[in-house]
């Protein structure tokens, strides 16, 4: 355990190229560091589920608002599949109808900001969240830069320019004469930190506490579902609108299509 | 492991004539284009392991990722009998997108598996 992290580095740059490491090097710190890794990677993802408090409360009107944007947008998709005269403008009226259109209803719009201040276990679930990210991490981070700064353990097998050296051989203090390659115990910790992203959603699934970019757009379409209400019923309104001009069903084409189906499954026998 | 490519759907389209109404599942899209997700991870995985353990060095060694990649392509078109159209918004994402995700875990695990097996 107690190897020399650079058997040959007093030597001169010539040999550098060639560096014997230590295999006990590969066995205590190249392998360990990779596994607790990921196994720290794991046990963030349980951690964070366990602490993540329950879908949060919200009110019924309010999920009924957004509720009906939905079903509104699910019709404009899908008008064409329906009849136009009897279901169409049936369903139209129900969102649309002067006095009782659930869209011309009044909506009260309530910005995050203000719901976050109202709401204290908002700020809390974001708390707990943002801590079972750092805490783990520094850690981590402390832990390699304590038992393991100096190590020279791993090699890209591909060649680099001089710019990588400070990135790739962080906390070592031979550079210069080392070959660029060479990569410090501290730069391997970074290279899984973002090479690992891969393999745990492999192994943990999509959507999980790691992937911090997942996360991320999750919480920006929540706060922007819960933005502007008003502004979507009257877009959702327009489009609907808007759709009876400007075309028609699909079933009106029904028997061309039915005929050219059938040509190709005659041709096909 | 069960195939990760037995959980494609189809999207309810038309039959493929192409006319421009189409009735999309959004479910089963995402979950299509989670499975192409998996396949190309898993994909770079292995591809890294095997230009580790074989020790390929420099060009060659970048060589191997698209050969692979080439491979994740091939398997999606076999699972959707080459009609991928079917399956996905965009073909041209279905085969290439997350190609630069993917080429993070393989430098990871080409470096991992090339010094455990030549380095020391």
């Amino acid at each position: 355990m107690a190897a020399a992290s650079t058997t040959g580095a007093s030597s001169s740059s010539a040999l550098s190229n060639s560096l014997t490491l230590d295999p006990a090097i590969r066995t205590w710190v190249l392998v360990p560091i990779s596994l607790a890794m990921f196994l720290i990677g794991v046990i963030r993802h349980h951690a964070s589920r366990l602490l993540a408090t329950g879908p949060r409360k919200v009110e019924l009107k309010a999920v009924r608002e957004s509720q009906a944007v939905m079903r509104a947008s699910r019709l404009r998709m899908n008008h064409a599949w329906i009849s136009r005269e009897a279901s169409f403008r049936m369903r139209r009226a129900f969102f649309n109808d002067k006095k009782e259109g659930v869209l011309q209803q009044k909506v009260k719009n309530n910005n995050p900001q203000a719901q976050m201040m109202s709401d204290p276990s908002m700020m809390q679930d974001m708390m707990m969240k943002n801590m079972s990210m750092i805490i783990p991490q520094s850690l981590t981070f402390m832990w390699v830069s304590f038992f393991f700064s100096g190590f020279v353990m791993a090699k890209a097998p591909f060649p680099l320019t001089q710019k990588f050296r400070v990135m790739l051989q962080r906390g070592i203090d031979i550079s210069g004469s080392l070959d660029v390659t060479y990569v410090s115990s501290l730069s391997w910790y970074f290279m899984n930190m973002f090479g690992m992203r891969g393999l745990f959603t492999l192994t943990l699934g999509e959507g999980n506490a790691i992937d911090d970019t997942a996360l991320m757009q999750q919480q920006m379409e929540q706060a922007g579902a819960g933005m502007d209400k008003a502004n979507a019923f009257v877009m959702e309104r327009e489009n609907l609108e808007l759709i009876e001009a400007r075309d028609g069903m699909v079933y009106e084409k029904a028997e061309e299509r039915a005929a050219k189906v059938l040509k190709r499954a005659l041709r096909a026998r | 492991m069960a195939p990760p490519a037995k959980a494609l759907f189809s999207r309810n389209s038309n039959g493929s004539d192409t006319d421009d109404k189409e009735f999309l599942i959004p479910e089963h899209m995402q979950n299509n284009a989670r499975v192409v997700h998996w396949i190309r991870q898993y994909v770079s995985i292995v591809a890294g392991c095997v230009a580790g353990v074989l020790g390929l060095t420099n060009v060659v060694g970048f060589l191997v990722y698209p050969l692979f990649q080439l491979l994740a392509i091939l398997i999606i078109l076999s699972k959707t009998n080459s009609n991928v159209d079917k399956y996905f918004m965009s073909t041209a994402n279905a085969a290439f997108g997350g190609f630069f995700d993917g080429a993070m875990t393989y430098l990871l695990f080409w470096t991992f598996v090339y010094d455990i097996a030549h380095l020391f």
